[in-house]
């Protein structure tokens, strides 16, 4: 995969991100596996179970977005190109990451009112039966490593490439290990006796996971209805696109300045003037100069078209 | 935002390293050490339990007597009361024939299985069923549940 359509800065970034999750799936894979083989009728491992494969969905659509986005050149079906197939990418792992805390909170909180008693029983393993409550432990702890590791490296990456994809995948395997850790918690509650450890702990960490989900639910529609640009990790407007845009009024007054954002990009418009009405000097000075796609301008209504 | 899973691993760690676990959630297993004796329902069933059967179900309450140090006090019945006796903590075990499908495997905790008769399509299965949550006890009834089945030969 080639990264030519992006500027210079983002190449080697990209690079590293889409390597970075080529691991996230191979490692991903290898928790589904373990997890799978060892969850029994417990409902809480059955739940990280399912989280865990949940949780391919961002890494794998960041791959799809970054494919189709090198690939794909502009055409008469899609003559933008596809840079918004990152916008796409951005909302399914946002409804993903909320799906996996709204089925976290349903489980937790549906065993804790019924207050339903767990069962772990024994398996024969080597001719020793042995609880399964041990094996699960493992799996939980072996699940808790790649999302920390990995979640670690995405965070500065999306950063510097302004991909909310990547950030919702970071935000993913947060809840990951979060939820790795609940489970550890609830098996060892449950080992001791206490049959309501493992819903109490998920039902207080799905809470948190449904809250970044939601927040990132809100920005990816946002992105979608062409809203303007909001910031990585809030449903706030973006820093540099909101100095754009007070720069663009100072300097068109009267004009209507608008914007909006294309995947990692934001695209302006100024209607109702022409490059050449700006009343001061027009000097857009970013930190990620990049991000300004471009700066359309519509200097009067077209006839026949409306306003 | 990553801050903290390596205390909180290392305080799960430390919690878990120093228990002796599982421990039952309703306390069957102490409650059968300090009374003496294990609530055993067994299954009546329409008079069509084979000697073998028979022979399987006493070796395995012999077992967990051993086990335990407690005797046991048996109850017979029809296996829905006696499951609604088990769930309902008014017994501590219950052995009888089963659908190896018996939708009752959500409600109690069934032990592999000391015989299986084929029935059509279907399949019955001589086994012990404990209460939900009661995981030493669980433990126990399965490890002993295995060794009767291996010494019958039972795949």
């Amino acid at each position: 995969m080639t990264y030519d359509h992006l500027p210079q800065e983002l190449r080697a970034p990209m690079h590293r991100a889409v390597r970075l999750e080529y691991w996230n799936i191979f490692w991903s894979t290898s928790v589904v596996i373990v997890m799978g083989l060892v969850m029994g009728q417990s409902q809480a491992m059955k739940t990280a179970w399912v989280e865990d494969l949940l949780a391919l969905v961002p890494p794998i659509a960041f791959l799809v977005a970054a494919r189709l986005e090198s690939t794909a050149d502009h055409s008469p079906r899609f003559p933008f190109g596809m840079r918004r197939a990152n916008s796409l990418g951005f909302f399914v792992a946002a409804v993903s990451l909320f799906a996996i805390g709204a089925l976290m909170l349903f489980e937790s909180a549906s065993t804790l009112l019924k207050q339903e008693h767990v069962t772990i029983g024994t398996i024969e393993l080597f001719g020793q039966s042995i609880w399964l409550g041990w094996l699960m432990l493992g799996a939980q702890l072996y699940s808790l490593i790649p999302p920390i590791f990995i979640g670690n490296r995405e965070l500065p990456l999306s950063n510097t490439l302004q991909d909310k994809l990547l950030h919702t995948d970071a935000l993913m395997n947060k809840a990951n290990w979060m939820t790795g850790a609940a489970g550890m918690a609830g098996v060892a509650g449950l080992g001791l006796g206490y049959w309501w450890a493992d819903s109490l702990a998920a039902a207080l960490i799905s809470l948190d996971i449904v809250h970044d989900g939601f927040k990132a639910m809100k920005a990816s529609s946002a992105e979608l209805v062409d809203g303007a640009p909001r910031a990585l990790d809030s449903d706030g407007i973006a820093e540099d696109a909101a100095i754009a845009v007070g720069l663009l009024r100072i300097a068109y007054p009267d004009a209507e300045v608008r914007m909006r954002e294309t995947g990692r990009f934001i695209k302006l418009e100024v209607k109702g003037a022409r490059p050449e009405d700006a009343r001061s000097p027009l000097d857009i000075d970013l930190p990620r100069p990049w991000r300004i796609d471009d700066i359309a301008f519509i200097p009067d209504p077209i006839p026949g078209l409306g306003d | 935002m990553f801050a903290g899973p390596r205390s909180l691993c290392l305080i799960l760690a430390l919690a878990i390293s120093g228990c002796d676990m599982p421990r039952d959630v309703e306390g069957t297993t102490e409650a059968i050490a300090t009374a003496g004796t294990i609530r055993i329902g067994l299954a009546e069933n329409s008079g069509k339990t084979t000697q073998d059967d028979a022979q399987l179900v006493s070796r395995l309450i012999t077992r967990l007597e051993r086990k335990t140090g407690a005797h046991a006090q048996i109850t017979r019945a029809t296996s829905e009361p006696l499951l609604l006796d088990l769930e309902a903590g008014e017994l501590d075990l219950v052995i009888g024939s089963f659908a190896a499908k018996t939708p009752w495997v959500k409600r109690v905790s069934f032990a592999p299985a000391l015989a299986t008769h084929p029935r059509g399509e279907a399949s019955l299965e001589l086994k012990a069923a404990g209460r939900n949550g009661e995981n030493r006890w669980i433990s126990l009834i399965e490890r002993e549940s295995r060794a009767v089945a291996k010494e019958a030969g039972t795949p």
